[in-house]
């Protein structure tokens, strides 16, 4: 199985030093685009984004990991640091179990 | 409620449905508890690591940034395209109450130091090694997040079929099982009534 990263220059070429393929994104469309190819593409197993690029491509990002589909999606901060996107993990157990904690 | 026919036949049936629905309260009911407790316990975990992933990984960007300041572009972009290393992963599918997900065996295979000395600086050398820790970390992370999502999922799946048990179909099995008793009873005493009054007619003849 291959591992993909997206996100900015500087993440991807970090990530490509450990060995692994990367795609640098650097606008919402793009990111899509990338995101969409991957999600189609059977042979990747992991696919690390950046906090960025799962706020842009949130509805494919989501789509992927509600579904049975086996590719695994992490979201890694960028150099920035760390930004709020999309559903945190409260938002999970909220609707799950039905608590706050 | 539906059209009933007023029977034993009947009435046997739906005492059975009725058993079975409690039974199968019972254990979803049962399996939804050892799932959020398992779930919570996988939370906990995912917070933690997440945590420790994000501080380590803000390490390797600084220190990375700082490496890279200090080359020229060039060699900077030189000694990424030199890397050596090779990802493999190996996928294998778990079953958790029920809950299936991926679990990957990592393994990197090649030297991550393989460029000169001349040019990099020992910056580079601790970003590449605390993010060759952090990359074990990430895949162990990525497969928790999965099994929290499948498990939210699995769930709210558990919780809808208990309160369907316990809300519609146990008290509707109820009420047809008393509606049928009732309906019986009430055949028996007016055919009581009516054998009392055949009799009393047999009598005067």
């Amino acid at each position: 199985m291959k591992t993909v990263v997206i996100g900015d220059k500087h993440t991807v070429l970090l990530f490509s030093f450990a060995g692994i393929e990367g795609r640098v994104v650097d606008n919402e469309q793009h990111a899509i685009e990338q995101v969409k190819e991957i999600r189609k593409d059977k042979e990747y197993g992991l696919m690390i984004v950046t906090e960025r690029v799962a706020q842009w491509a949130y509805i494919w990002i989501n789509k992927t990991r509600f579904s049975k589909s086996n590719l695994l999606i992490v979201e890694v901060p960028d150099k920035n640091g760390h930004i709020e996107t999309g559903k945190s993990l409260s938002d999970f157990i909220r609707e799950a179990v039905g608590i706050r904690i | 409620m539906q059209k009933i026919n007023p029977n034993r036949m009947e009435l046997s049936n739906q005492k059975k449905k009725l058993k079975v629905a409690v039974r199968g309260h019972k254990l979803l009911k049962d399996k939804q508890d050892a799932l959020i407790k398992m779930f919570l316990e996988k939370v906990h975990q995912v917070r933690a690591l997440r945590a420790e992933i994000e501080k380590e990984l803000q390490a390797a960007y600084a220190s990375f940034l700082i490496a890279r300041s200090g080359m020229d572009k060039f060699t900077g972009d030189s000694i990424f395209l030199a890397s050596s290393v090779a990802v493999q992963l190996m996928r294998n599918l778990v079953n958790n109450m029920g809950v299936n997900s991926p679990t990957f065996e990592f393994a990197q295979q090649g030297n991550l130091h393989a460029y000169g000395l001349v040019g990099t600086s020992g910056e580079l050398d601790t970003a590449l090694e605390i993010f060759s820790g952090v990359l074990q970390k990430l895949v162990k992370l990525s497969e928790l997040e999965k099994m929290v999502e499948m498990m939210a999922l699995e769930i709210e799946k558990t919780r809808r079929r208990v309160n369907a048990l316990e809300y519609r179909l146990i008290p509707e099995t109820n009420e047809i099982i008393r509606f049928i008793k009732m309906k019986l009873d009430e055949m028996e005493r007016s055919n009581l009534s009516r054998l009392m009054k055949v009799k009393d007619i047999v009598r005067k003849e």
